[in-house]
């Protein structure tokens, strides 16, 4: 049992990050009916903007370590992924708006392979070791149950990004026009609602919320490289899929299953297996409930 | 000079020429209603009118103002509000949240409240209705909601499209004598029906078009009684 809930908890932490990711994935398809295969890259980036931001504010060098501090990063690398989403909008999607979904879709694999090989020229093939923003702690949950400050540090940012995504969406007037806007552009448009700045702040958010999951991940795995986007891309994309793509909520869920799913697999089959989890999961979900858990189970309007 | 004009507009889809050449003008605090069978361009020229597809010839004037280049929400704050066809209410969102979106553009909140309680006045289904998603809403619920939506901007012309398609003929005169209410209150309507006899008999001004173009036009009650409009679109209608 001690072993379960060990997986459990490294899962939650996990899953946590797969569902910030997911959400991009969710929210970006919700509005333009297109799988962003660039947002695991994005994800990377973000990694990436918070070990330069973490190396410029001297960490483990001239400062020490501090939530504060860590804090600072976080919301840097959130900033500087937005405006990359921004630009990935306005530079690759926009401008394919109109053409067929697979334009679109060649377009974002176009986009993906773009960063990667941008990391590679500019952030260099090898490895780096994230800085340690957060001194780390091990603390026992209960008995034979270890959890690191840094995966609670984890868990609860993710918590707090998704809590204050779900008021935006629900609460604020820009967010009820993000909703118009995922369920019928044209109506939306008929409101009044800038239909385009809607989309840009869409993926602004989306992007933003990656480069938080890329932080977290510097914290908990502290090395990062640049194709390291690519498999927790595909794997939050699954999430997002399971969780029923489009919808909000169900990102969060997708994402937390799938981070205990691979954790029990490690704890009770095999890590080799630890992969494999989530194409064996995406197979389920296409052919037994290809709508996701809270997805609407409605034919496509064409 | 009227209030909105439109001079041989015309649109394409494609290979499709929808719109050749269509004129027509809307004078201030009249009903104008365009009437023609399937395809006829009906739709188009409202859509054409709105911004949600470009013109490829030929203008649109409001209020002296080209709006063609306007991106659809740009028309909408120019004052030109749109009940799209198939009502397109957002069906996740409740009644309160679609009739919210509707003021999208307004910050008045004292004057948004007391629009929302005259739209709550002209529909009261809605009021009791108000926090259901709209999706749960009957089609005639639906409807009104879109009506109501639309009129939340506080537009100085209102397009409809096809209002009375699929309701019952009690839900249709409902419809119809909300249409002379909002009139009545100074909004200029455009009215897209193939419900032709409802809508000349509620018109002031009528248009007949065939295959994208204007067949004929005048008094919408001169239509009502023309031997062609009769054999044409209200033959066997009663």
């Amino acid at each position: 049992m001690q072993e379960f809930f060990q997986q459990l908890a490294n899962g939650v932490a996990w899953g946590s990050i797969y569902a910030l990711i997911a959400l991009g994935y969710t929210m970006v398809y919700g509005t333009l009916r297109l799988i962003n295969f660039a947002h695991g890259d994005v994800y990377m980036v973000g990694a990436f903007a918070a070990y330069f931001l973490a190396r410029a504010l001297g960490v483990g060098t001239v400062t020490e370590a501090s939530p504060l501090l860590a804090a600072v990063v976080l919301l840097g690398s959130m900033a500087i992924c937005a405006l990359l989403g921004i630009l990935i909008e306005l530079l690759a999607y926009r401008p394919v708006r109109r053409s067929s979904r697979l334009t679109a879709l060649i377009t974002a694999i176009g986009v993906s392979l773009f960063l990667e090989n941008f990391g590679i020229r500019v952030f260099g093939a090898d490895p780096k070791f994230f800085p340690q923003v957060i001194a780390p702690r091990t603390i026992t949950l209960a008995e034979g149950v270890l959890v690191t400050n840094h995966q609670i540090t984890v868990v609860v940012v993710s918590i707090v990004l998704m809590v204050a995504l779900t008021l935006f969406i629900k609460r604020t007037r820009t967010g009820k026009a993000m909703r118009a806007v995922a369920f019928h552009r044209d109506a939306a448009s008929l409101m009044g609602i800038p239909v385009d700045r809607i989309i840009t702040i869409t993926f602004a958010i989306g992007s933003a919320l990656a480069a938080a999951a890329g932080f977290l991940v510097g914290l908990t795995n502290p090395k990062i490289e640049p194709l390291m986007g690519i498999m927790p891309g595909i794997k939050a994309f699954v999430a997002a899929v399971l969780g029923g793509i489009g919808s909000v909520p169900g990102a969060m869920i997708g994402g937390l299953l799938m981070g205990i799913s691979e954790y029990l697999v490690v704890g009770y089959i095999s890590s080799t297996y630890r992969d494999a989890i989530a194409f064996v999961i995406l197979i389920a979900v296409l052919l037994i409930r290809p709508a996701g858990l809270l997805g609407r189970n409605v034919a496509e309007k064409v | 000079m009227s209030l909105l004009s439109l001079a041989d507009l015309h649109v394409h889809y494609g290979a499709i020429h929808a719109l050749k050449g269509v004129s027509i003008a809307v004078d201030e605090g009249t009903i104008v209603t365009l009437v023609g069978a399937n395809g006829a361009g009906k739709s188009t020229t409202l859509r054409a009118i709105s911004g949600l597809i470009p013109a490829s010839g030929g203008d649109i004037r409001f209020r002296g103002k080209s709006l063609l280049g306007m991106k659809a929400h740009e028309i909408v704050r120019a004052g030109i509000s749109h009940v799209p066809e198939g009502r397109i209410v957002f069906a996740n969102l409740t009644v309160l949240e679609n009739l919210d979106l509707g003021a999208y553009l307004r910050r008045d909140r004292a004057g948004i409240a007391e629009d929302m309680k005259k739209i709550f006045r002209l529909f009261p289904r809605l009021e009791e209705r108000r926090r259901q998603a709209a999706g749960t809403l009957s089609g005639g619920e639906q409807q009104m909601l879109a009506i109501g939506r639309a009129l939340m901007a506080r537009p100085t012309v209102l397009l409809m499209d096809e209002p009375s398609l699929g309701l019952a003929p009690i839900l249709v005169r409902e419809i119809f004598s909300v249409i002379r209410e909002i009139r009545a209150a100074g909004t200029t309507i455009v009215l897209v029906e193939q419900n032709a006899r409802m809508a000349l008999a509620t018109a002031d001004q009528g248009y007949v078009l065939e295959t994208g173009s204007v067949r004929m036009s005048d008094r919408a009650s001169v239509l009502l009684e023309s031997p062609f409009v009769q054999a044409a679109y209200l033959g066997g209608a009663g």
